[in-house]
């Protein structure tokens, strides 16, 4: 695809795009039709009038073409790379909600919160000791190691859990 | 728990051995054992535990060392009758210089006010004395109410840390 005009007029009055000027290295055609356009403002700048009688308002039109092109690809560009960083920070907050989301309502860390207080701790191996002992109302979530009973070792497994260092609840 | 008070032994038998075969000469220095080329040595901390009037029937709390080179070895229990056993700690912890030591007792007989409840034996590894800081995490009363307590450390010479 060749340069319109209004980018080759951009273009002769160091107003145009890089790309434009890039095409031009590479684009035979439009570097003559360049060049033509370029001779002839050369030309008239030494006849100090325009070589063709162009009214003003068209020589304005242009300009304020061109000023509007350049003006909607530069907000262009810059919608794309707002747009990049966008999307980058949406993922990133997505995967950190997720992760603290799974985190929050692991199954196993909220059964083994005997007492409901939202942390694993000694109390909750204690209330369940207690509730064994009492011979309290026990609920199967709190069969912790799955063996079918809930016994001594699931209180183990609370209190463990409390004191752990790595990922524990402290 | 008792997996957790066999490592402990191991770990304790370990690191006894390896301080006997490290100083030939003769090493008696009480409280703690000390070898005075190296200046490595044996200390415990005696943990207590100030309920004031409440019944203390759990305690959570976590110790640090802060400062010096020492290494935790093992944990014992206390003097009441109720946290006597072992309490409850990671034995991965023994290798570092933050331990979280817990305990309950489902019984009648439950202690108020100041309690020891645990001590635990520390290998120091330098001259320069460790500094040691204890932090309360979670204390109930035999009826499972949580309260907030004290916990204080006194050093193997008796002194408070």
């Amino acid at each position: 695809m060749h340069l319109s005009l209004l980018q080759l007029e951009l273009a002769r009055t160091d107003e145009a795009e890089p790309e434009v000027s890039q095409h031009l290295e590479v684009c035979e055609e439009c570097r003559e039709e360049f060049n033509r356009l370029k001779r002839m403002g050369e030309l008239s700048a030494a006849l100090g009038q325009p070589v063709l009688d162009v009214p003003e308002q068209v020589h304005e039109s242009i300009h304020q073409l061109g000023q509007s092109a350049a003006q909607r690809t530069a907000d262009r560009r810059r919608f794309r790379r707002w747009h990049k960083v966008g999307a980058v920070a949406a993922i990133l907050a997505l995967c950190g909600l997720g992760i603290w989301v799974s985190q929050r309502n692991s199954p196993a860390q909220n059964v083994a919160d005997i007492d409901g207080d939202g942390r694993v701790d000694i109390v909750d191996a204690f209330v369940l000791a207690k509730s064994l002992q009492s011979k309290s109302p026990l609920k199967p979530q709190w069969d912790l190691n799955s063996d079918g009973r809930i016994d001594q070792s699931d209180v183990d497994i609370i209190a463990q859990r409390a004191v752990m260092v790595k990922g524990g609840e402290t | 728990m008792n997996g957790s008070r066999l490592s402990a032994t191991v770990i304790m038998m370990f690191a006894l051995g390896l301080h006997i075969l490290a100083e030939p000469g003769p090493k008696n220095d009480e409280p703690g054992i000390r070898n005075a080329e190296s200046g490595t040595s044996f200390k415990h901390i005696d943990v207590f535990v100030d309920s004031f009037e409440k019944p203390l029937a759990a305690y959570q709390f976590e110790i640090l060392v802060k400062e010096g080179d020492a290494r935790i070895v093992g944990v014992e229990g206390g003097d009441h009758p109720a946290f006597k056993e072992a309490p409850y700690y990671d034995p991965e912890a023994l290798k570092s210089g933050r331990i979280i030591i817990a305990a309950f007792h489902t019984g009648k007989d439950l202690p108020d006010g100041r309690t020891r409840v645990a001590r635990v034996h520390l290998f120091v590894m330098s001259k320069v004395k460790p500094e040691i800081t204890v932090k309360p995490l979670a204390f109930a009363t035999g009826a499972g109410e949580k309260f907030s307590a004290n916990v204080i450390i006194a050093s193997s010479k008796g002194g408070k840390e």
